[in-house]
């Protein structure tokens, strides 16, 4: 017999498997994951809008569909997190922002409107910061939500509330963006499996935008096969997109057993060991040499265009994002997030000169990451260069280096932004302070399953995934 | 870098639509002194190679970018 308790520790893939046979209902499962969210939501504040009426109402729906024989796949019955800048039609879409506090969108954004064709639904629209502008997960309007491994510390962002919530138990999978790391940060911070796919290859119809030529749509799930069952819902062209991509139809959960002998995994020797806290490092190096004995060569490559990654980062995110929000800075400044404004503001003093200059940079920083993967299948980093701060870090040593703790978290993730190929991050031990430690496994782009399949052969051979935060 | 002047600063952002208090501007100037001084590795990167007209929003979809 499966308790409440026990569905909420289950994983998409096993969900779906009791869902499928009917060992449990889908009404069933939304109860346990409403129960205890209503329990620790307290604790966590993964949840702007939390909706459990709508949540029940969808379950009740999906249980009648599969009775009726009408199975439609494994996300069907299973309740979603939804970042709260994807537009859902009749809930309101806040963005974290003050200004938006009162939306209500008329229309679903793509990917919200595929889960719910897959037979999924939401439970509840999650925290974010502010246009998704930050990476520690601070919001002033809404607050910072509270990581389930130490309350006290960051869940890391933007995608705050997903991160929390899904390690809270919460949800077993949600809805992030990335644009620097929004879905690998706080999926690193939390202990998740976060992937963000090749730009292009999921829809941002009706997803706030931060900036046009970086912002990807991807699931935080628990495992690279949760993941990966997300993903297969998630991906393909949308003609509501301008930067859709028309890719070719992958099934991103049939090759998941594929394991990693024969692949070349490289690691860059420059730019990721300069800021990397050295607890992070030797989970990293553990992970690299378990990669190796099931059957990967991990050698060392160089890419020195890695030091370009952050300038890129600020030049083009800065000047994009402010193009966006420029106006609201101008007209509706106290009603912003002080640091959010002072990030938009700050991009208003970059030339038109240097933001095209970034983006030809770009193409040479793409075209040397190509290069690199002409001697590689996958390229490893650690995810982030440190286990979550505490709430109220803003600079902080790390291996002797003193940083701002916005680098600390998007130094290594936003390399992939920033060649716009897949990468997903998943946990690979602890602190001594029981704080999850993570990598990210990126591949070239459209090789999306490459990388998923990589992150669930590690996840095959070691539980650190299976880890649940005692909260 | 030279720093910007809090005066002068103050004239410039004015100039670009921001009117705000003195702690505001302070604490802004600092992070756009910061900013630029960063952005100024971008001036070492040869681009010569990229015409300004390739490097936008295209993506050239399987196979990679440009």
């Amino acid at each position: 017999m499966t308790t409440s308790s026990d569905l909420t520790a289950l994983t998409v893939a096993e969900l779906a498997d009791r869902i499928r046979t009917k060992q449990v209902s889908p009404v069933e499962v939304a109860r346990a994951f409403i129960a205890r969210a209503e329990k620790l939501e307290p604790k966590i504040g993964a949840f702007v809008t939390p909706t459990p009426e709508l949540a029940l109402e969808a379950a009740e729906i999906a249980e009648a569909e599969i009775a009726a024989g009408n199975y439609k796949g494994p996300m069907h019955g299973i309740p979603v997190g939804i970042k709260d800048i994807y537009a859902t039609a009749g809930t309101r879409t806040t963005s974290g922002s003050k200004v938006y506090a009162d939306h209500v969108p008329d229309r679903d954004s793509t990917a919200v409107a595929l889960l719910k064709q897959a037979g999924a639904y939401s439970i509840g629209k999650t925290g974010t910061v502010e246009f998704a502008f930050d990476p520690t997960g601070r919001n002033a309007h809404y607050g910072m939500p509270h990581n389930p491994w130490g309350l006290d510390r960051m869940p890391g962002g933007s995608s705050a509330g997903s991160g929390a919530g899904t390690a809270a138990g919460f949800f077993p999978v949600s809805l992030g963006t990335d644009t620097g790391g929004s879905i690998r940060i706080p999926s690193a911070l939390c202990g998740l499996t976060g992937m963000k796919p090749t730009f292009g290859l999921t829809s941002r119809f009706g997803v706030t935008p931060l900036s046009w030529s970086m912002d990807t749509v991807g699931p935080m799930a628990r495992s690279a096969e949760d993941a990966a069952i997300a993903l297969n819902v998630l991906a393909g062209y949308d003609a509501d997109d301008p930067a859709s991509v028309r890719a070719p139809q992958v099934d991103y959960t049939a090759d998941l057993n594929g394991g990693v002998r024969g692949l070349r995994i490289g690691v860059p020797k420059e730019y990721i060991g300069d800021i990397l806290d050295p607890e992070q490092d030797k989970a990293f190096r553990k992970a690299l040499s378990d990669l190796t004995e099931l059957g990967a060569s991990v050698v060392e490559i160089s890419i020195p265009e890695l030091a370009w990654v952050p300038a890129l980062a600020i030049a083009i995110t800065g000047v994009e994002a402010s193009t966006i929000y420029g106006e609201l800075a101008r007209t509706r400044r106290d009603e912003l997030d002080p640091s959010v404004l002072r990030r938009v503001e700050t991009a208003f003093f970059i030339s038109g000169e240097r933001y095209a200059r970034a983006l030809r940079a770009r193409v040479l920083f793409t075209r040397r990451m190509n290069a690199a993967f002409a001697s590689v299948d996958l390229i490893a980093t650690p995810a982030v260069a440190t286990p979550a701060p505490p709430q109220e870090t803003e600079r902080m040593t790390i291996g002797g280096v003193q940083t701002n703790v916005r680098e600390a978290l998007l130094r290594d993730t936003r390399i992939f932004n920033m060649s716009r190929m897949p990468a997903v991050a998943f946990p690979t031990g602890f602190s001594a302070g029981g704080l999850p430690l993570s990598m990210q496994l990126a591949a070239p782009a459209f090789q999306d399953a490459l990388a998923l399949r990589a992150a669930h052969a590690y996840q095959q051979a070691t539980t650190w995934h299976q880890a649940r935060a005692e909260i | 870098m030279p720093e910007f002047d809090p005066e002068a600063f103050a004239s410039l952002a004015a100039a670009v639509g921001i009117n705000a208090d003195a702690e505001h501007l302070e604490r802004l100037r600092a992070e756009v002194q910061a900013t630029l001084a960063r952005l100024l590795e971008l001036d070492a990167i040869d681009v010569s190679d990229v015409p300004a007209e390739a490097a936008g929003l295209r993506h050239d979809g399987p196979g990679g970018a440009a």
